[in-house]
């Protein structure tokens, strides 16, 4: 017989655990360093999502995206030996693709890219009531991005990455090229300063704290 | 009223906006084959280093067999990227882009574009290379008997390996053919300049060697160091007449004489460039300001200039360098470069 759709009322979702068809990472990672060419498909849709994704969230739809999404694919095939295990393969490929568009940005001086695909955030545009509070927080966030510009490039780096990316200060000093410390240093500067900037503007900090006030 | 805003709030107001689930492309397929190009040559280097710590000279040896009963078999591509900095793409034909990496497989047919502040060197099976400078795209046509490419845009540097009777090498433009034997020269797709002699979108540079430059019925002989066409807006001293390279025309022209210091000003130019690869900023800076300073009307005077304030970075002096930059050359390559650097 045939199991019923209906679920009885206090059945609750669950997870379970179910075994990936593809190779583990470690069986992965064990035949790229071996240097087998036959795990290069496997490697390549392995680390493409996390390339892609990151791509997306720091360049936004730049001309320049895809070339560097396969650029840093390379990059993480080069590198990944220097991959010790501390973290997952993920979060590693997301810090060295970052690395990838940082220094690619950074070579032609155009770091502020990193800024033009900033705008509202999904979970702050998802619990804003109506179209008209959604305009004004769209604004608000044009504005703050105005302001974010005329912060030193260094340190509004810092601050996208970490307080908008949700990169740590360890991987921000990967990304960066620098000290942990000089990261953290920058981070409190950057903060310290958009803070101030957008202090400085009355009418964009009275919506800002109208916005923080309005009820989830 | 206002008050102050929590340290949090910009931060959690902002995100990306392509940061949503859009479904992620599959990865192309040229990028799954450079990966397994490049595994396979990792392989390849890794079963030498072993050899070689068995014995070093016995590795070298064997190195030498496998590679060339390799290339005897077909094995090795005719061509591979020996270097590559910044962003370049090779298209294979029939196939997608993909980043350009040392030892890929080059086939022909293939496309290698390099971007702006990007490089890529391309080797042939005969040791012949072609550098390949920012902002350039380049075909890879023929690679056989006859190796044949085709420039059509930016700049690429040539070094050509003495070939057998039987073998042609020539690099095409969309206006001329280039032609050589054996040699180091330089071959340029830009714009066709009134100060040129010959209305040409392409410029030619031997360094040494000779290379036959055919555009039309017209067929001129370079002898190196010349260059062609004969542009008067190059910067030079009249050369001595001991020093003037011997330049031949073929067909239907009078003898020109080409500027030697043309050469001077190109090893100049790489004089900079060397010291700026080795990381000696100081002197790279003070050669490419002394060069904008000297041939401030040369072709290389803008790529000098914007070599240097790249150097100078976001300093006054580097602000100063963009300004002047952006005044002389408002649509120049590095606009937006220059442009960062004055800030918002």
């Amino acid at each position: 017989m045939a199991p019923s759709a209906s679920k009885s009322p206090d059945a609750r979702p669950s997870l379970q655990l179910v075994r990936s068809d593809g190779p583990s990472d470690e069986e992965l990672l064990r035949g790229v360093a071996a240097h087998d060419s036959s795990w290069a498909d496997a490697f390549v849709r392995r680390v493409w999502p996390a390339v892609v994704t990151t791509v997306r969230r720091l360049m936004g739809d730049d001309a320049d995206a895809d070339d560097i999404s396969q650029l840093a694919v390379m990059e993480a095939l080069g590198s990944i030996k220097r991959y010790r295990r501390k973290g997952t393969l993920d979060g590693w490929v997301r810090t060295l693709t970052a690395h990838t568009v940082y220094k690619a940005l950074r070579r032609k001086g155009l770091e502020r890219r990193l800024f033009t695909a900033l705008e509202v955030a999904e979970a702050e545009s998802s619990r804003l009531p109506g179209p008209a509070a959604a305009l004004r927080v769209r604004d608000a966030v044009k504005r703050v991005v105005r302001h974010l510009e005329s912060v030193d490039v260094d340190r509004a780096t810092a601050w996208a990455l970490h307080d908008v990316h949700g990169f740590g200060l360890k991987e921000i000093a990967e990304i960066t090229h620098v000290t942990e410390a000089a990261a953290q240093t920058r981070l409190s500067r950057g903060r310290r300063e958009l803070l101030d900037l957008l202090n400085g503007d009355s009418d964009l900090a009275e919506l800002l704290s109208e916005l923080e006030e309005t009820p989830s | 009223m206002t008050h102050k805003l929590p340290d949090d709030l910009p931060g959690r107001l902002l995100g990306s906006k392509h940061a949503s689930a859009r479904p992620v492309p599959p990865p192309p397929d040229a990028l799954v084959a450079a990966v397994r190009a490049r595994l396979e040559r990792g392989r390849r280097l890794r079963s030498l280093w072993r050899i070689a710590g068995v014995a070093v000279a016995a590795g070298v040896a064997t190195a030498g067999i496998y590679l060339g009963v390799g290339a005897a078999r077909g094995e090795h591509p005719g061509a591979r990227v020996s270097s590559a900095s910044g962003v370049a793409v090779l298209t294979p034909q029939g196939s997608q882009a993909v980043a350009v990496t040392p030892g890929m497989p080059v086939s022909e047919g293939s496309w290698v574009v390099t971007h702006e502040g990007g490089a890529a060197r391309i080797e042939l099976a005969s040791g012949s290379s072609l550098s390949l400078a920012s902002s350039s795209q380049l075909q890879v046509v023929q690679l056989d008997a006859q190796q044949r490419f085709r420039l059509s845009g930016g700049r690429a540097a040539v070094h050509v390996q003495r070939l057998p009777a039987s073998q042609r090498f020539v690099v095409a433009t969309d206006d001329v053919e280039v032609e050589v034997r054996g040699t180091r020269f330089e071959v340029e797709s830009t714009q066709v300049d009134a100060a040129c002699d010959v209305a040409t979108a392409t410029r030619v540079v031997v360094l040494e060697g000779t290379v036959v430059v055919r555009r039309g019925a017209d067929d001129v002989e370079l002898v190196g160091p010349a260059h062609w066409p004969d542009c008067k807006r190059v910067d030079a001293v009249e050369p001595p007449p001991a020093a003037e390279p011997h330049v031949v025309e073929k067909v239907g022209r009078a003898p020109r004489r080409a500027v030697a210091e043309l050469a001077e000003l190109n090893a100049r130019y790489r004089a900079a460039l060397v010291a700026k690869r080795r990381g000696d900023a100081k002197s790279a800076l003070a050669q490419f300001e002394d060069f904008y300073r000297t041939y401030p009307n040369s072709q290389l005077a803008e790529a000098a200039r914007v070599e240097a304030l790249r150097l100078l970075g976001r300093t006054d002096a580097g602000k100063a360098a963009a300004a002047d930059y952006l005044a002389r050359y408002p649509s120049g390559f590095a606009r937006d470069e220059a442009r960062a650097m004055l800030g918002p």
